[in-house]
């Protein structure tokens, strides 16, 4: 009888020799495959650093390594700044047996790597055997992903990180019994502490405190959080891309998603995250040359003016009004007596349960049901879903509308500029101007991001403002001096509002950082946070806005003028024309203390776009003494 | 007398269960497995508190983890089409019941399809609903009702009307 010790001996140096064999065999190609690889400088190739993260650190850009956090990440210890070094342990590791779990396997774990090697190197000419990844084929639902979406969020004045928006990608797929809000959607955010406050979380974000992870899960999510509960648009730009090239960015998002990055709030962001995934693709660079901030409008801009090759956007996005967008359009939609009747139903929801409203035609009643369902849901909602107003007429409303048969509203869209088509969002202007007790004055400012009242664009607040670190230098030959600083400054008007209840006219300002007190004096300048809030009214006339305000300002002191003062101001903007637009402004202020002198100040200013990179302004401004200048501004 | 603060809250728990099921007759009649709800404590722990900056920048959900946090029932038992389906309407539970009351609507087709309704039988479901939830919507306190539960009323007006 055979002994069994002797069995497994035996089968122990088989399987000694057997993989000795298939090691050396794995070896041999790798080697070759690697020489190949090097001989066709794949190492060097942008497509293989997209995938490995590498990125130019440091002062100048002298280091060039991976911005992945984890060393696990890399194959070879080496991995994280040596190119060569992680295509050959990939290589390697791509011949490697499997070992219990197949999606543990370098083919499927690094997925975009096997994608593009396979593709460059044909490496099953090398004998190797391709591993079955079910998780990787299923988390992309096999092969019924058949294009890609980047999507642009508009902004959200409620949370600093989301004034300047939020980009986002979603893969759409072809399957049956599957819709739009069940496609994956990939996001790109900062793993943030339940525990954190708004300050930690400013100056985490703003030094790389937070590590910053790419995660996937149904656009639902994101559809009803973004556009029901922040009311904020969404424009989805579908790539032309072809079928190697989607596979090829579903491998890196699969590999990405197992990483982690650290999160900067001005530049390494969710837009750049997403902007980088793209230069896997036809040598496409968007980022690179970009400013010390890359923002969301900025990315869709640079991937939409791609041309030639590199042309992956061609057309108009695809626009997914929020839930206030929708109220808005359809209620200006409206017919007069149909405003009449949402008007009178607000007055006297009961009525409303009786049927006791207007006798208008079936179809009004559906377009002023579903305004009333926007409107309440827009003015009574707590932002998570909840009707907040026990009294509120929604389910009533909602009641009426269960009750008539069963039939969509008719509205008319109204066409909405795209975010792609805005100008670029950094802005620098020159300024000459004439000072009635300085003389001639040069001036130069310098905003970062985003917008004033006379320079709004597409996915902009039209005739607010918004802008952070703004700078605005003043030298008069002798010296120079800070003219004005904004660290932040908010300027909320809603052009759109109804002036129904709970969509009041508000309208408020923000704003601190350091101002010249007075423009007779050029070192005035003081530190200064100020607001205010009134009421906004529409002029349809010349699609603008009067403002009343009152408010105050706290500052440091300049020669006695006290530490600040309240303030009645009245602001008016405006359009002659879609190139020409205006600013009003006058503000009576009276000092908190009797050294400080009350006094108006006044101004007036005239932007002519010359181009989407170019604009001309008029300025007239009076604080104390009077001042004239011509200003040329360019956008970057 | 004494009152034992745990007992008084189970009773006030009690009582408002009560009150709940007196406006949210719809329930769990036909053998549909677990309320997931309930159960597998959706709305109670989806979103147990949102963190303002979570809302946009740590956007995680993963409604086969997270639900069942507070679950009685075990997580075999917390998954499947209903829960998804459940999950579903409670997050988009405001859009889904406007579309219903309307006939039709991207939410209403996606729920649909997490449940897997055939075509066939699409039209006939959404009468089903738009019926029961006329009556539910209508009775006095469906107003003052909880997120959670309207979509869970909304949820065995759906199931109910698969299994009959």
């Amino acid at each position: 009888m055979f002994p069994f010790s002797k069995f497994v001996a035996n089968l122990f140096v088989f399987a000694v020799i057997c993989c000795h064999v298939t090691s050396a065999k794995s070896d041999d190609a790798t080697a070759q495959i690697y020489t190949e690889a090097i001989e066709l400088g794949l190492e060097k190739d942008p497509v293989w650093s997209t995938i490995l993260g590498y990125e130019e650190h440091g002062l100048f850009n002298s280091r060039r390594e991976s911005a992945f956090r984890s060393s696990s990440a890399f194959l070879h210890i080496d991995g994280k700044s040596n190119p060569s070094s992680e295509l050959h342990a990939t290589l390697s590791a791509f011949f490697e047996p499997v070992g219990g779990d197949s999606n543990e396997h370098a083919q499927c774990k690094y997925r975009a790597r096997y994608i593009w090697l396979d593709a460059e190197l044909d490496l099953k000419k090398y004998g190797l055997e391709e591993q079955a990844c079910d998780a990787y084929e299923e988390w992309k639902r096999h092969e019924a992903v058949n294009s890609i979406s980047v999507l642009m969020v508009g902004g959200f004045l409620e949370n600093p990180a989301s004034y300047f928006g939020h980009n986002m990608i979603k893969l759409n797929t072809s399957r049956q019994n599957s819709n739009n809000l069940q496609n994956e959607s990939i996001n790109f955010g900062a793993d943030i502490p339940q525990e954190d406050g708004i300050f930690k979380y400013i100056y985490s974000g703003i030094t790389g405190k937070y590590r910053g992870v790419f995660s996937s899960s149904e656009y639902f999510h994101f559809a009803n959080n973004y556009g029901e509960t922040e009311h904020r648009d969404i424009w989805e730009y579908q790539l032309n891309l072809t079928d190697y090239e989607v596979s090829l960015l579903l491998g890196l998002v699969w590999e990405l998603m197992q990483t982690d990055f650290t999160y900067y709030f001005f530049d390494k962001n969710c837009a750049y995250r997403m902007a980088r995934l793209f230069n896997i693709l036809r040598g496409i660079d968007l980022t690179t040359g970009h400013n010390i901030w890359y923002a969301p409008q900025t990315f869709v801009q640079r991937m939409a003016s791609q041309s030639g090759d590199k042309q992956i956007f061609d057309g108009s996005p695809i626009y997914h009004p929020s839930r206030q967008s929708r109220f808005y359009n359809r209620y200006y939609d409206l017919s007069p007596d149909e405003q009449s009747t949402v008007k009178a139903l607000i007055r006297a929801p009961q009525r409303l349960a009786a049927s006791d409203y207007p006798a208008i035609e079936l179809p009004s009643k559906y377009r002023v049901l579903d305004v009333l369902l926007d409107y309440y849901q827009y003015t009574s909602s707590d932002g998570q879903g909840n009707i907040t107003d026990e009294n509120s007429p929604y389910t009533q409303v909602l009641a009426e509308r269960y009750r008539l048969p069963a039939a969509d509203a008719v509205f008319t869209d109204s066409p909405t500029p795209s975010p792609h088509q805005s100008r670029d969002i950094s802005y620098s202007a020159i300024t000459y101007s004439n000072n009635s007790t300085i003389g001639s004055t040069w001036r130069f400012r310098i905003r970062p991001a985003y917008y004033d009242a006379l320079d709004h664009g597409a996915g902009h607040v039209p005739n607010a403002a918004l802008s952070m670190a703004e700078l605005e230098l003043i030298g008069d030959g002798d010296e120079v001096n800070v003219r004005r600083f904004s660290l932040i400054k908010i300027e909320s008007v809603n052009l759109k509002a109804t002036g129904l209840p709970g969509d009041s006219r508000r309208t408020w300002l923000l704003e601190v950082g350091a101002a010249q007190d007075r423009y007779s004096d050029i070192d005035s300048t003081v530190g200064i946070a100020r607001a205010q809030i009134g009421r906004a009214y529409p002029v349809r006339a010349v699609n603008g806005v009067i403002a009343a305000r009152l408010g105050g300002a706290l500052q440091s002191s300049y020669r006695g003028s006290g530490y600040g003062y309240l303030s009645a101001g009245l602001t008016a903007s405006g359009s002659f024309t879609e190139r020409l637009r205006f600013e009003l402004s006058a503000e009576f202020r009276e000092g908190l203390s009797t050294s400080h002198e009350d006094r108006l100040v006044s101004g007036a200013a005239v932007r002519y776009e010359v181009s989407r990179y170019l604009d001309i302004r008029l300025l007239y401004e009076r604080n104390v003494v009077n001042e004239l200048g011509l200003s040329v501004g360019a956008y970057w | 007398m004494k009152i034992n603060k745990k007992s008084l809250a189970y009773g006030i728990a009690f009582i408002g269960a009560l009150t709940f099921n007196g406006v949210a007759q719809a329930q769990n009649s036909t053998g549909t497995g677990p309320n997931p709800y309930r159960d597998c404590g959706i709305g109670a722990a989806l979103f147990p508190t949102v963190n303002w900056a979570a809302v946009t920048s740590n956007v995680i959900w993963d409604v086969g983890t997270t639900a069942v946090i507070s679950a009685t029932a075990s997580p075999e038992t917390c998954q499947g089409q209903y829960v998804a389906a459940a999950a579903f309407i409670f997050e988009t539970y405001d859009a889904l019941t406007e579309e219903a009351a309307k006939g039709s609507g991207e939410h209403i087709v996606t729920m649909m399809n997490i449940l897997d309704v055939e075509q066939d039988h699409r039209a006939d479901l959404i009468s089903a609903v738009r019926t029961e939830m006329a009556g539910q919507v209508s009775q006095a306190g469906f107003n003052s009702l909880e997120k959670v539960q309207k979509a869970e009323t909304f949820y065995f007006a759906v199931v109910n009307s698969l299994k009959s």
